[in-house]
């Protein structure tokens, strides 16, 4: 029975953090730490929970298909996966193996497990995703950057225009937009597949152009807002280059906007998409996560659940973690 | 210290993205034949496959004991040598070739082809696909309880002789025996290894090709399978079935050369890919007619629709025509029937009841005269569940805007697949979208559905003289036969439990270097017969 022993862990850190607090004081950072990673834990249950129950909920099951199954082979089916217990048995059986980290085999690609596929299609994400993230930075950067500088002249709009752009064309248009030059007219780049690293140019422009884009506006903004700021007038006033002001003095404040947004937007980004897997045939998690849910593959979508929440939540602390390198008027809490 | 971190950071991203992409990009090389297949097989296992994409992969992993000719589908011998029926044709006998071997190198014994189909109807096993055996004696028992295995009329009397027992004289027997599920599987890997059996490092088979990698969403790829009896007939050494499920990106593949053969086009792109690559250019797209129907299920329980002259006022009110030229366009024959043209029963080639008709008039009849006896002014307001993918909306909204001409009031709703199928399963919808492509040359595929108690009949419709028409047709000879399986399908349709709308047509974009591609009606191409050939 490992689910008790969770639960009794979990607990455990709570009472720890809790008793730390009160001898170490409010600022602690080992019961900051604990108490975060017991929400960590706490949410990735809840919402291992509310989906578990939702798709349950859901009309329809793993064994459906265009052609219905002998009702004798559908109960043997039921019994081998369990389905033929009561939901909350299953649920809580569900919670156990989980606790031993164990995600149960998928009840519809019945010859793999659930981990299985996500050592299959994960590292694909993750490739995908950190090229993704390199032109999430290389766009929303330099972009930000030059918007801000020149706040109210023709480079700001120009840049904010093309931020705009990128972030309300949705994907599937972008790349219509870049296939037809890059693929057909120049042949620089393959229609679809990782088969080469020319593969990968297109699924992370298209995945990460709409983060960049984001970046782009919240750089500005916190950029325009620093760039006000009494420290930076003084370092001004010191006689400092434009160029160390920024990079040393209002980009640090600048940051913390945009850093806030990363987490989400970074878990987004390797988890995949499955509009960009799905158009240049990446085989990656994204299109698990949602063909897991249409066929109701239930220890499949809930597993992708699981992961997506961790990846969040997990991101999200570092990025936090971030944020009170930055300003050190942010604490952990 | 904080550039330091920034380097270090950077240089760790790199080098691991360096490392994945590695994984991916040391692989190898380009295959002979490159597939665009679809979405991913659901599984290897030839008695689990169910979608057409699973079984393109099975029909080139495995081999039965007949296999159909790419070219007429006729039956061609392929595990077995020869054969022969009984006069009543109720018992057959089989001869295997000699020095059949499983790919591995073990002897293939004719016991293993009798375990192999015992396999396939074992409910333990879980296909879909088992009621393709119920002609066999004790098939059906066995697949429905899982008793009674020893009882099944299939037998290996030595170690090259198969015989069958059947109950009834079953004219489609040698195109049942053909089809990739029941391919024959082996024994000695399966009940070592279980479900993994279809692993690489695992894998047996005794068809043309055996596995090399499967990679989900990504691939299959299989090779030559060197103790295949046919090798030297196999012309491609590597095939990949590329798992590519939207239609535009397989489009995209096949114009670039990253595809040798792709299996859908998008619906939008037809007229101009007729144009370009059709008839008129480069033959590389020829849609051509194949056994499937496209389908509205009634539900016959759900008043008013327990009146069949309301049924058949939906029928005569939907414009087909209309439907095939505006929507699907790549020259779908719209239906006058339920059972495709062009379907042999037996000897002969059936001719379908060809009753349906676009007639307004009729329909209007039809709809007062239905509402009059159940004592309505009006029909009511009912639900058209339809799946939201674009073609199938579009026709959605053409049979709503029809129908509201006549004063009938549909909504549409549009539900993922799975709703749909559950909604269909437990009777509980009104009308729904449907789809069957039939599983073998025969028209019962398609008639046996509707049958009492099927399980896929799906609308609550039970009929005995339906029932009775199909009991008389089986035990007739051919000729007798097909004008009986007629009269049941004008029956069927005249009491419309299922609306037909058009019949399927294969949308292969097939490269011009591939010779052996034939147009057949069950879209049957299997990667073994294909060569290197002069352009067509």
């Amino acid at each position: 029975m490992s689910a008790p022993l969770l639960l009794i862990g979990l607990a455990g850190l709570f009472a720890w953090a809790h008793w730390r607090t009160r001898r170490a004081g409010k600022n602690d950072r080992w019961a900051a730490h604990a108490r975060r990673l017991a929400w960590v834990i706490t949410t990735t249950l809840a919402v291992y929970t509310a989906s578990f129950f939702l798709m349950r909920a859901t009309p329809g099951g793993p064994f459906d298909g265009d052609r219905a199954l002998a009702p004798e082979i559908e109960a043997r089916l039921r019994a081998r996966y369990q389905l033929d217990r009561p939901v909350w048995v299953q649920w809580w059986n569900s919670i156990d193996a989980l606790a031993r980290l164990d995600l149960g085999p998928s009840m519809v690609l019945r010859e793999f497990t659930v981990q299985e596929i996500l050592v299959q299609s994960l590292p694909t994400s993750l490739l995908v995703g950190t090229a993704a993230v390199a032109w999430m930075i290389l766009i929303g950067l330099p972009l930000g950057l030059l918007a801000a500088r020149r706040a109210g002249q023709w480079p700001d709009a120009a840049a904010s225009l093309v931020a705009a752009l990128g972030q309300s064309l949705p994907t599937f248009v972008l790349a219509g937009l870049l296939i037809p030059p890059l693929v057909f007219g120049l042949g620089w780049l393959p229609a679809a597949g990782l088969e080469s690293p020319a593969g990968l140019v297109l699924p992370s422009l298209c995945l990460g152009l709409p983060y960049g884009a984001q970046l782009a506006r919240l750089l500005r903004a916190g950029l325009i807002n620093t760039l006000d700021q009494d420290f930076v007038r003084t370092a001004r006033a010191k006689g400092l280059g434009e160029a160390r002001v920024i990079s040393r003095y209002a980009l640090r404040g600048a940051l913390v906007p945009a850093i806030a947004f990363l987490g989400p937007a970074i878990a987004g980004i390797l988890t995949g998409s499955l509009v960009v897997e799905n158009l240049f045939g990446i085989p990656g998690l994204g299109s698990h996560f949602v063909q897991g849910a249409l066929s109701r593959d239930y220890p499949l979508a809930l597993g992708l659940v699981t992961i997506y929440t961790l990846l969040i939540s997990i991101s999200t602390w570092i990025c936090d973690l971030l944020l009170v390198a930055l300003d050190p008027r942010i604490e952990l809490g | 210290m904080e550039k330091r971190a920034v380097i270090l950071t950077s240089l760790v991203l790199i080098l691991g993205a360096l490392l994945l992409g590695a994984t991916f990009w040391s692989t190898e090389a380009r295959a002979d034949l490159t597939i665009a297949n679809g979405p991913d097989p659901r599984s290897l296992d030839p008695a689990l496959a169910q979608s057409t994409a699973d079984l393109r992969v099975a029909a080139s992993l495995f081999v039965g004991l007949v296999s159909p000719d790419p070219r007429t589908l006729e039956p061609r011998p392929a595990l077995a040598k020869s054969w022969s029926a009984s006069a009543n044709g109720q018992s057959w006998t089989f001869q295997l070739r000699e020095n059949l071997k499983w790919s591995d190198g073990t002897p293939l014994v004719a016991a293993e082809v009798v375990w192999s189909y015992l396999r396939f109807l074992d409910p333990g096993t879980g296909t879909r696909l088992g009621d393709l055996l119920d002609c066999v004696r004790g098939a059906r028992h066995f697949r429905e309880t899982g008793q009674g295995r020893d009882r099944v009329g299939i037998v290996a009397p030595d170690d090259r002789t198969l015989h069958f027992q059947l109950d009834r004289r079953t004219p489609y027997f040698l195109d049942v025996l053909g089809q990739p599920p029941l391919g024959v599987v082996p024994r000695h890997v399966i009940e070592s290894r279980g479900l993994g059996w279809t692993r690489p490092e695992h894998f047996v088979s005794a068809g043309p090709y055996r596995l090399v990698t499967w990679r989900l969403r990504d691939r299959v790829r299989v090779q030559r399978n060197p103790l295949y009896f046919d090798a030297a007939g196999v012309a491609f050494d590597t095939v990949d079935f590329r798992a590519v499920e939207n239609a535009a990106t397989m489009l995209n593949l096949f114009i670039t050369g990253g595809v040798d053969f792709a299996t859908d086009v998008p619906p939008g792109a037809v007229p101009a890919l007729l144009a370009r690559y059709g008839a008129s250019g480069t033959r590389e797209f020829l849609p051509a007619p194949r056994l499937g129907t496209f389908f509205l299920r009634v539900n016959c329980r759900r008043p008013p629709f327990t009146n069949p002259k309301l049924r058949a006022a939906l029928s005569y009110s939907i414009d087909r025509e209309a439907i095939v030229s505006t929507v699907t366009r790549a020259g779908e024959p719209a239906c006058r029937s339920f059972v495709p043209d062009g379907v042999r029963a037996g000897e002969v080639e059936y001719q379908s009841a060809r009753t349906l008709s676009f007639d307004p008039g009729r329909a209007a009849e039809l709809l007062s005269l239905g509402l009059a006896e159940e004592g309505l002014t009006q029909l009511p307001s009912f639900e058209l569940l339809y799946s939201p993918e674009p073609g199938d909306q579009a026709i959605a909204e053409l049979l709503q805007s029809r129908w509201a001409s006549l004063g009938i009031n549909c909504r549409l709703v549009g539900q993922d697949g799975a709703s749909i199928r559950d909604a269909l399963k437990r009777l509980d919808y009104t009308v729904a979208r449907s789809s069957w492509l039939g599983d073998y040359n025969d028209p019962s595929t398609f008639l046996d559905q509707y049958r009492t108690g099927s399980p896929g009949n799906r609308t609550g419709w039970s009929s005995e003289v339906y029932d009775g028409l199909l009991a008389r047709a089986a035990s007739e000879a051919d000729s007798a036969r097909a004008a009986t399986l007629k009269e049941a399908e004008t029956h069927l349709l005249a009491q419309s439990p299922i609306l037909p709308i058009y019949h399927y047509v294969s949308r292969n974009l097939v490269s011009q270097r591939l010779a052996g591609y034939f147009s057949n009606v069950m879209d049957w191409h299997p990667p073994s017969s294909l060569s290197e050939g002069t352009p067509r």
